[in-house]
């Protein structure tokens, strides 16, 4: 009797069929059992092409790629000083420029790395779980001080990251300098627009944007990004800005999660 | 057996390397779909009545299900439906110099 016969067939058919379904009765155990199987090898693909991607980087950039990196790194923290000063100047200068307030003073946090990313979504995958205290909706920074996103599901030994950018993202923010607030929106494929920024206000290119506490998902005060372009017209009732984010997946190798204020 | 195991194995790798090395090549924030691209030209080369190409599409997909908050079976069932897809077309109504011989699964 040949193999592929029609009762065999079926009978595959149906036996996938039962697989799946019982894949999504046990979905997070058979996911977190398959994470746990695949991270050894994804950690060292995603360090190669962390790697690989700077190397090219440095080949056509003619070999500034370091310089451009250091650049970066000092811009950040420049931008995420004169987002914290500005605060500081709002509440109580004296007082907080004495206190030199740290991520690390206001709260617990803990390591993390990217080793995944969803093949459709702006989603990342995180090697930190359960296990080690993780919960859903933490908010999730980089060592820059930028935000990244925030956890939305959690298994045993991994998360996941919803990043900014991911369409379902939205959080309440701030454009530093103007006292402005709106709403940071995700895009997808790492763009995010910041929106309800009101008419009569004047916002530019290049103007910081960092979040603000009111939505509670992210603490205050980490950067966004910056201003790109302004969209302003007089049949909406707002204005909308696109963003430069200043997360990227290039910061991916070092995330802290924040797991609560001290 | 062996190489519908083998093809199964090289589909799960295959999504490893879409969703671990090629996100740091996005193009606009795409990332290259090299899973699927090899499970359409494997499929292409392949002649109708061999199946390794399934095995292919059964281990990309379900790799790919893992790491995607659809349900279970999403990405598995588009897979295996562009395989087939693949493999009938070519059969139907492409005529090509290539085909190879039925060899048995």
């Amino acid at each position: 009797m040949r193999f592929f016969s029609l009762k065999n067939k079926l009978f595959v058919l149906v036996l996938l069929g039962v697989a799946a379904l019982s894949l999504n009765v046990f979905q997070e155990g058979a996911r977190n059992g398959s994470l746990n199987v695949f991270r050894p090898v994804q950690s060292a693909l995603w360090s190669m092409g962390n790697g690989v991607s700077g190397f090219f980087s440095s080949l056509f950039g003619q070999g500034f790629q370091k310089e451009n990196e250091e650049l970066r790194a000092e811009n950040l923290k420049l931008s995420q000083e004169l987002v914290a000063q500005a605060s500081m100047q709002q509440e109580n200068e004296q007082l907080r420029v004495a206190l030199r307030l740290g991520v690390d003073k206001e709260f617990s946090v803990l390591l993390a790395q990217a080793f995944a990313k969803d093949a459709s979504q702006d989603v990342l995958f995180l090697n930190k779980g359960t296990r080690d205290g993780v919960q859903k909706g933490m908010a999730v920074m980089t060592s820059h001080k930028a935000a990244a996103g925030k956890i939305t599901e959690v298994f045993e030994d991994s998360s996941k990251l919803l990043l900014i950018s991911h369409p379902k993202s939205s959080f309440d923010a701030k454009i530093e300098g103007k006292g402005i607030a709106g709403v940071v929106k995700g895009q997808g494929r790492y763009q995010a627009a910041l929106d309800v920024i009101p008419p009569e206000i004047e916002v530019l290119a290049g103007d910081m944007v960092a979040t603000a506490s009111i939505g509670g998902i992210f603490p205050k005060d980490l950067l966004v990004g910056k201003v790109r372009e302004v969209r302003a017209s007089d049949l909406e009732a707002f204005q909308q800005a696109t963003l430069d984010l200043s997360f990227s997946l290039n910061d991916t190798e070092l995330l802290f999660i924040i797991l609560g204020h001290k | 057996m062996k190489a519908a195991v083998f093809m199964g194995i090289a589909g799960i790798g295959l999504a490893l390397v879409q969703t671990s090395f090629f996100p740091h090549f996005s193009f606009f924030g795409i990332v290259p779909p090299v899973a699927l691209l090899a499970l359409v030209v494997f499929n292409c080369i392949e002649s109708f009545e061999v199946r390794r190409g399934l095995a292919l599409a059964l281990g990309a997909g379900f790799a790919l299900d893992v790491f995607s908050s659809h349900v279970f079976g999403f990405w598995l069932c588009i897979f295996v439906g562009v395989a087939w897809a693949t493999k009938f077309v070519m059969h139907y109504y492409v005529r090509t110099p290539i085909l190879q011989k039925p060899q048995p699964f």
